[in-house]
């Protein structure tokens, strides 16, 4: 029996694939034999991320998912040179913390924009026939804030709320294509923008780490749980929402 | 803007009532100045200055002048 967990052969695009977590995914698909495609908005941190990678068949492109309309177009190319996709991730959110009277319309736009509507617009895009081989696995990023409610983080809760409810849809939808389609919804993680975030030292939420009685998680947690989605260990499995969170779900 | 037009700004988006502030007040006196307003007024003045304040910058201000000339 042929090992899951090997992605030689493999090409897979990650947005997003800059950041902590983002960037942990990218080493383990490439340590495991992917060919990666890194979409970022981040130039440095893409060629940060390309200059720690094991081999050197991987290409990279920045861009801007905020720009809604340039999305299709900017996908057609990169798939013309790179070929059809075995495994799309996507790992790009804005991590918007608002008090809600400084939530105004034009901020909500802007996080359910890059959260939310700009995955579906690549869903969109690779699904499309040529695009993709069968089997392909997608995987979004989203949060146990999705499913619990804590103060200023409406817009980025509800964003991943959205992106789960889309993603039980497409599944149904993109099952004749045979393409699986899945969220992992991880709780805090350690990365650097978390301990931004505690060096502001202001506690205007729910303590969360008493919450996650497992500690604070890992890049490489998230990471496992997105590599078993997107291989065929997780063949009968679409349309879900695994969290990553420690046990905080049933704290 | 003028730093009484950033007082009243302070005051709206803090939901103080109108007129409490002034340049001298000391912020551990104001009641509804807690991690909320904290974080409000992170965000606040990025949107409105561009200025990235941080929690160990807050923690440096002790009136509200220091709050002004942050803002720039």
């Amino acid at each position: 029996m042929t090992n899951p967990f090997d992605f030689s052969g493999h090409t897979i695009l990650i947005t997003g694939a800059a950041n902590g977590i983002g960037s942990e995914i990218a080493s383990m698909l490439s340590a495991q034999g992917a060919r990666l495609i890194l979409v970022d908005k981040d130039k440095a941190g893409l060629n940060e991320l390309l200059n720690n990678l094991h081999t050197s068949n991987h290409s990279s492109y920045e861009f801007d998912v905020a720009h809604l309309e340039g999305i299709d177009s900017f996908l057609t190319k990169v798939l013309k040179e790179a070929g059809p996709l075995d495994g799309y991730v996507n790992c790009i959110g804005i991590r918007s913390r608002r008090p809600l009277n400084l939530l105004v319309p034009a901020i909500v736009s802007q996080v359910m924009a890059v959260n939310f509507s700009a995955f579906i617009e690549f869903v969109r895009v690779i699904s499309r026939k040529g695009n993709f081989n069968k089997g392909m696995s997608i995987v979004s990023i989203s949060s146990i804030a999705a499913q619990r409610g804590n103060a200023v983080v409406t817009a980025y809760a509800a964003s991943k709320a959205a992106v789960d409810g889309a993603v039980r849809c497409l599944a149904r939808e993109l099952h004749s294509k045979k393409i699986r389609i899945n969220t992992v919804a991880p709780s805090q993680i350690d990365t650097p923008e978390f301990k931004k975030l505690q060096s502001m030292n202001l506690q205007t939420d729910d303590p969360i780490l008493s919450r996650q009685y497992m500690g604070l998680g890992k890049p490489y947690d998230v990471s496992n749980a997105v590599l078993f989605l997107l291989s065929s260990a997780s063949g009968f499995i679409t349309g879900s929402t695994l969290p990553v969170d420690g046990g905080f779900l049933t704290s | 803007m003028t730093n009484n037009e950033k007082i009243r700004l302070l005051e709206e988006t803090l939901e103080i009532e109108e007129g409490t502030l002034n340049e001298d007040t000391n912020l551990s006196e104001i009641g509804e100045f807690d991690s909320m307003a904290k974080l409000t007024l992170i965000v606040l003045c990025d949107d409105e200055f561009g200025k990235k304040l941080t929690g160990e910058q807050i923690k440096s201000f002790k009136t509200v002048k220091d709050i002004l000339d942050f803002m720039g």
